[in-house]
């Protein structure tokens, strides 16, 4: 075993552990990232109450890539995210101006369908959030909310969503048992395929692993793994060996004054290795934030 | 402080807190010894089912007890709905700080601290004379009302609150709308929190003698229909006790009936949330 691989990384080949046969389901397809546009920030500002939090960010992310959002806490990463699905709409007082399109949907529209742009737009959080019914309650709430009711094909969804987070295995004799008898990485697990249920086409994963133990947290990153060049990623994280692991592309951000920017973007391997920004590489090397 | 002291200081504490826990039982166990001591001599299935005699001396209260579960009945089924549906706006369709929820807040609790002799006379004037209705039934059913709505609306106002903003977040996250979300994931949450609020509006309700007296009246025969009067048990007690000679048997019998009541409304809530609760983590 490579003795400077991190020790929670418990298995570097996920597609051999035990008892899972085929896990994860989606091969990683290699070259991950097509350089096409999925999503294109342009002067992206986000403000709660008159307050700043976020000005000017404009990126491009590419379909199929895993992007990580990386910087230090209240430097607006969350707010990024967050208005991707427009769930910044839930916030009082909360703006947010720009321009901001997935292919050429303007989200920021008033017009927009928020309802299918949430379907299209799925998102994990920090915090497990299964809803206090049974698992597979849980995975059929969003598909009949969407249209679907017939009996075989809402199993069927089920079980595919299950096996593709590796979550079929431990859970298929229980399937009317509590969601929230689960342990946190379960938790997580059914919150992502209940996400994955609806087919969307991006994942925002906030923090996804740091409310896991290391065992369950390199099961997710795994299965994060799994997802890429089939869904567009974004993944914010304060984890830099995560990030480093896992991501194609890295967004830094950092706070100025209280006010949220956008340092550096690019590809991983160059930011890690070449950061052009002081701040990036003093962030990186865990001399500042 | 030495460690004596301190140990003495302990004890003190202890016996404080031991006091008046037993002293806030005493008032209980009196009342209920009383009731039962004056009262269950004279309490039989014919006094509960049958119509009083000699102005409630003789005979029992069957036509008293159906009065009282009517205009509780109305009391609720009015209430209930109302106090969900404000519960809701005020935590779902509000911000916190908004200046309608601040002022309906403000009002719900004013209106709770309002003696129910004043609802009485507001019953009397709109339900009764305003509105036509008269000294019946329904128009104490509906000042009862008015009387919960803030008890309800404020238990069940915080239910809601109790519910954590994650699972409204995450809810929206998935594409569900305001609709879905309410129905499936809120209401069931806050379940148990309604039937508090019914129970606590139950107990105010059943129990409640002014705002009656102006409203459904005195009548002790059975009710024909909704607009007739009728008397509920608390009237019943007050009558027997302050106006007729010789009633106090059948007052303290009555009395007993009543606190029976309030114990099964609130044994049978209890029970129902229990289950739901288990049903909800178990197989939902």
């Amino acid at each position: 075993m490579d003795i400077m691989q991190p020790p929670f990384r418990i298995n570097p080949e996920p597609n051999k552990r035990a008892g899972f046969r085929a896990w994860p389901p989606y091969p990683s397809a290699e070259p991950c990232c097509e350089p096409i546009t999925h999503i294109r920030a342009k002067n992206l500002s986000i403000a709660y109450q008159g307050h700043q939090a976020l000005r000017d960010v404009t990126l491009e992310i590419n379909r199929g890539c895993i992007t990580a959002l990386v910087g230090p806490s209240g430097c607006g990463k969350t707010s990024f995210l967050m208005s991707l699905n427009r769930l910044t709409d839930l916030i009082p007082g909360c703006q947010v101006s720009g321009n901001l399109n997935i292919n050429e949907l303007d989200i920021l529209a008033p017009t927009t369908d928020l309802l299918q742009l949430r379907r299209t737009v799925g998102m994990i959080f920090q915090k497990p959030t299964v809803f206090p019914f049974s698992i597979r309650k849980n995975l059929e709430l969003p598909l009949r909310e969407h249209g679907t009711h017939h009996r075989s094909l809402l199993n069927s969804t089920i079980e595919k969503v299950l096996q593709q987070v590796g979550l079929w295995h431990e859970v298929k004799g229980r399937l009317d048992h509590p969601a929230q008898a689960l342990s946190g990485g379960q938790q997580q697990r059914l919150c992502l395929a209940r996400a994955l249920v609806l087919s969307p086409d991006i994942l925002l994963l906030d923090e996804p692993c740091s409310a896991l133990d290391p065992l369950s947290s390199g099961i997710v990153e795994d299965l994060i793994v799994s997802l890429r060049s089939h869904f567009t990623v974004l993944i914010v994280t304060h984890n830099l060996a995560q990030a480093r692991r896992i991501a194609d592309h890295i967004a830094f951000f950092w706070s100025f004054e209280g006010v949220g920017k956008l340092v550096e973007y690019g590809p991983a391997q160059a930011i890690f290795e070449n950061p052009i920004h002081e701040l990036t590489a003093a962030y990186i090397s865990g001399t500042r934030g | 402080m030495s460690l004596q002291s301190r140990h003495g200081q302990d004890y003190c504490l202890s016996v404080l807190i031991w006091t008046g826990a037993t002293l806030v039982t005493i008032p209980f166990i009196w009342v209920m010894g009383d009731l039962l001591w004056n009262g269950w001599d004279h309490l039989s299935f014919s006094f509960v089912f049958s119509a009083p005699q000699n102005a409630g001396r003789e005979g029992g209260i069957g036509p008293i007890l159906i009065s009282t579960l009517l205009i509780v009945g109305i009391c609720m089924g009015t209430a209930v709905p109302m106090g969900l549906g404000t519960a809701l706006f005020l935590s779902e369709y509000t911000r916190h700080d908004h200046v309608l929820g601040r002022l309906i807040r403000g009002s719900l609790d004013v209106l709770a601290g309002v003696p129910s002799i004043v609802f009485g006379l507001f019953g009397n004037a709109l339900f009764c004379q305003i509105l036509g209705l008269g000294f019946s039934i329904l128009s104490g059913g509906l000042t009862l009302a008015c009387m919960v709505l803030p008890i309800v609306i404020r238990t069940v106002e915080e239910s809601f609150h109790a519910i954590s903003h994650e699972q409204r977040v995450s809810a929206a996250a998935l594409g569900l709308s305001k609709t879905t979300t309410i129905r499936t994931i809120l209401l069931p949450a806050a379940f148990p929190g309604l039937l508090v609020g019914i129970i606590l509006g139950l107990g105010r309700a059943v129990a409640e003698t002014a705002a009656l007296i102006f409203t459904s009246g005195y009548v002790a025969r059975t009710p024909e229909s909704l607009m007739d009067s009728g008397r509920s048990l608390a009237v019943h007690i007050y009558d027997l006790a302050m106006n007729v000679a010789g009633g106090n048997p059948h007052a303290y019998a009555t009395a007993l009936v009543l606190v029976g009541l309030v114990f099964i409304i609130n044994f049978a809530s209890s029970w129902i949330a229990a289950r739901w609760t288990s049903c909800n983590r178990l197989s939902a």
